[in-house]
């Protein structure tokens, strides 16, 4: 794809997802569709981490309650606007995951795993516990809507353009990294290693990037759920969040783009479209992660090209048929 | 001619095991230089710790000039040692291209802001990056196989890419761990030929290799290992007529050429 | 006061260690870390429950039929989860073990509601007292249930010629099949003790709290970082690390706060990771070059 047939692209699904709301869409799946972006947001942010630098992360929910709480309560205890809580609350993550990054110096995979688990239990039991900050148990409450001007940001409708954009950051941020010397040397990592630093590549900045990159993300999706729901509660971030979060990475496909989102929105409505299943959705949905798991390790995603070969060749038949009819 | 890599007393100890004891080496500025010795002499664990992947136990090592010993291994790459390892590690499942540009990752210099906002110097660079990496390849004769995943080249194919990518790091020095291992002889002849011709790019190159035809046809210097010591060093011909070397080997059916 | 701690202590480590020992064997036989080992636990106590709380079947009995439930589980597990999942990427094998986890929960959460259920105490409130100390004999059960159990794994394992082939498959599969041992049959065999293991902790365990869907998950975690303290891969290392962690909770929530414990296994595990990867015995664990 040339340069323009790209921004073409680009512009076309960008003005489509701004349309989309506004033509009998129901606040209910508006509502769905804002979370479908927190989770993508959240995702992408993992893909980091795991699917690019392939370092396994069980903290994805941390970060996320992370940016949650410290957007929260920088907004209702020392009164900063959303707009300044956003960013903040991220590079507060961000810190979280610099430091989650340093473990992963010296251990890898199953150590690596059970460290990043034990990090998110701390995590959750402090914002749980720690009552004059984060009012512990009770959780957050009459957190903030956003604000521009006069103008509040209390509907769906309204949160969906705010949650669109910061979506939109995300997969350019993810794209222009995944395309450059950065995205090739977390690659580069998850492949092998050893082969990365000897090929130049400062393996241990890029795996703590690589974590700062997640939490970061996770810190933005934490913010926009905060100011979202006006209501927090540290149990929410707990491990089957960030499991739930890993396997919308997986069975999209990690280390590509398009695989968190297909992940994250197909994820996040599935449940609805399978709302006959009622009680029977979470275990059918286990036991679909395991089979998927073990027949298409690369996930959703690699049906695409399939895909793609289908559509072209549906298409050629039919200019055929044209043909042949003259 | 000027020293570009000493090596001084170096020392390699797991546990119990010495795997080098005591090594001086040191390698001339655009020599081919041979690092020959039976099985288990300590060969590659020489190249580790020349390359930084392993720290000596004791010793240390100058690269013009500089100590570089207890630097990480990319650092070494960065001031200008490429390697290639033994048992054969690429990036299996990217291209052969992806393969030399990731290599290149040490010669360019923009950081996340820049690679966020692509700035010219971005586009400039990434320019460059596929460019040299295109050379390499052509370099070392496989610019036609550079979609190919790497996992599905022959063994030969292999070698040679591993090749390309370490000369994509743009090396003074270049250290080879048994380049021709697993070549048919054509495949050797392509392979002298391809060293022969790094050297012409002003490139030193210092290679463990077992195939004696290879090394007594284009080494200048010849440096044997033996159970983790230096025996012997000299050229081609003053190793072939050494008497130490001639023992270490006796009995294990190599012949030279 | 500190000797009742320390039983109670010694229990909780004795079920941890139950369930690491799980841990262990199926990283020494397979090289993967199973993380849903914790739910083979909670389904033990689940079964447990429903067949002596609910159905009245006495407790030997409904403790060996459990056992003998979950042991099936264990083999599904390998035929369905592992199988199709070796020599897959490490990333996908730990994906796919959320699967499990996720359909563990959701099947106890449909049979059994997400209710905490209690288990019936064996020993019907009856309590020990020596002089002034008070002992709660589902206690001092635990200890003495482990314990055989551990001795008796130890002999299997070095006494019998199967547990000479288990061992053997853990060492080196393809050396094993050489010399004539069913790897397969071996493989399934450790999973099958492995999932007796959790289950009998999950059976011995559910009288002390309640029956709920993350208590095994928690066991689990548990049981895995008091094998990385030990020195993983270690057996009297995963035991040790196991008795220590039920001992450091127990007299933590007693003398500082037991608002934290379920984070006391994860610090303590984080701190011998940084400081000592060794474990108490043990391999390093650190990033192989």
């Amino acid at each position: 794809m040339g340069r323009r047939t790209r921004c073409a692209v680009a512009v076309g699904v960008v003005t489509l997802l701004a349309v989309f709301p506004l033509v009998g869409v129901g606040p209910y799946y508006i509502r769905l569709l804002n979370l479908a972006g927190i989770y993508v947001i959240l995702t992408l942010g993992l893909n980091f981490c795991v699917g690019m630098a392939g370092q396994i992360s069980y903290a994805q929910a941390s970060f996320f309650g992370i940016g949650a709480y410290a957007s929260a309560l920088l907004t209702l205890k020392t009164g900063v606007s959303f707009w300044a809580a956003l960013p903040l609350s991220a590079l507060v993550a961000l810190v979280f995951g610099v430091l989650l990054g340093l473990p992963s110096l010296k251990v890898g995979r199953y150590y690596l795993a059970i460290v990043t688990i034990g990090f998110s239990e701390i995590v959750r039991l402090v914002l749980l516990n720690w009552k004059e900050v984060t009012y512990g148990a009770e959780g957050v409450k009459n957190i903030p809507v956003p604000t521009i001007g006069t103008f509040t940001l209390n509907t769906d409708l309204r949160y969906y353009y705010l949650v669109l954009t910061i979506v939109l950051f995300a997969v350019f941020v993810s794209i222009r990294i995944v395309h450059s010397r950065i995205g090739r040397a977390l690659h580069a990592i998850r492949m092998s290693d050893l082969a990365a630093e000897v090929m130049g590549v400062n393996t241990r900045y890029y795996k703590i990037l690589a974590f700062a990159l997640s939490a970061f993300f996770g810190g933005l999706a934490g913010s926009l759920i905060a100011h979202y729901d006006t209501y927090l509660h540290a149990n929410s971030f707990n491990f089957m969040e960030s499991a739930k979060i890993l396997c919308m990475l997986f069975i999209g496909g990690s280390g590509s783009i398009e695989g968190p989102i297909i992940g994250a929105v197909g994820l996040t409505l599935l449940p609805e479209w399978l709302r006959f299943l009622k009680d029977y959705y979470m275990a059918i949905y286990g036991v679909g992660v395991v089979l998927l798991m073990g027949v298409m390790p690369s996930g959703i995603r690699s049906l695409i090209p399939q895909l793609a070969r289908f559509v072209q060749r549906l298409f050629t038949n039919k200019q055929r048929a044209v043909r042949s009819e003259h | 001619m000027r020293t570009i890599l000493q090596a001084e007393d170096i020392t390699v100890r797991f546990g119990g095991l010495v795997a080098l004891n005591g090594i001086n080496l040191s390698v001339q500025e655009g020599q081919i230089h041979a690092l020959i010795g039976p099985n288990g002499a300590g060969k590659t664990t020489l190249i580790n710790v020349l390359s930084n992947v392993t720290t000596p136990t004791t010793g240390r090592v100058t690269f013009n000039g500089e100590p570089i010993t207890g630097l990480p291994a990319h650092s070494a790459t960065e001031k200008g040692i490429g390697r290639t390892f033994q048992n054969i590690l690429l990036f299996a499942g990217a291209t052969v291209l992806e393969n030399v540009m990731i290599a290149r990752h040490c010669r360019t210099k923009y950081g996340l802001l820049e690679a966020i906002l692509r700035t010219r110097n971005v586009l400039n660079e990434e320019e460059t990056v596929c460019q040299k990496a295109l050379q390499e390849l052509e370099f070392v004769g496989m610019a036609d196989k550079a979609s190919t995943i790497a996992g599905n080249l022959d063994h030969g194919g292999q070698r040679l890419l591993e090749i390309a990518r370490a000369l994509a790091t743009e090396p003074s020095l270049l250290l080879l761990d048994e380049p021709s291992a697993g070549m048919n002889p054509q495949e050797v002849n392509t392979l002298m030929d391809l060293i022969l011709r790094i050297r012409g790019r002003g490139i030193t190159v210092l290679l463990i290799e077992h195939n004696m035809q290879l090394v007594m046809g284009i080494a200048d210097v010849v440096t044997v290992l033996n159970f983790g010591e230096k025996i012997a060093e000299g050229t081609p011909k003053e190793i072939q007529n050494n008497k130490d070397v001639r023992e270490a080997y006796l009995g294990r059916g190599i012949q030279y050429a | 006061m500190v000797i009742q701690l320390i039983v109670n202590g010694l229990a909780m480590g004795f079920i941890y260690a139950l369930a690491a020992l799980g841990v262990v064997m199926l990283y020494n036989a397979l090289g993967i870390v199973n993380f849903a080992q914790g739910e083979f636990a909670t389904l033990g106590a689940f079964i447990a429950y429903s067949l002596i709380a609910e159905m009245g079947v006495p407790y030997p009995l409904g403790f060996v039929v459990t056992v003998m439930i979950v042991a099936a589980a264990g083999v599904l597990f390998e035929r369905i989860v592992y199988r199709p999942l070796r020599h897959k990427h490490f990333l996908t094998v730990i994906v796919s073990t959320i699967g499990v986890m996720i359909f563990f929960r959701e099947f106890e959460r449909i049979v059994w509601k997400p209710i905490p259920r209690f288990f019936p105490d064996i020993f019907e409130g009856r309590l020990i007292t020596i002089g002034n100390v008070v002992i709660v004999p589902q206690h001092v059960f635990i200890i003495g249930v482990a314990l055989v159990l551990m001795v008796s794994l130890y002999l299997f394992l070095n006494k019998t010629s199967v547990g000479a082939k288990m061992r053997a498959t853990a060492q080196d599969q393809e050396t094993a099949s050489l010399m004539g041992v069913d790897v397969e049959k071996m493989i399934v065999l450790t999973f099958v003790i492995s999932a007796c293991l959790g289950a009998i902790a999950g059976v011995l365990f559910a009288p002390i709290f309640f029956i709920t869907i993350d208590m095994g998950g928690t066991v689990g975690l548990t049981a895995f970082c008091a094998s990385i303290i030990g020195g993983f891969g270690s057996i009297p290392g995963a035991i040790c690390g196991a008795l220590l962690l039920g001992l450091v909770e127990v007299f933590g929530a007693a003398y500082v706060s037991s608002v934290y414990k379920p984070a006391v296994a994860f610090m303590l595990m984080i701190a011998f990771l940084m400081f000592r990867p060794r474990g108490i015995f043990g391999e390093k664990v650190s990033v192989k070059v």
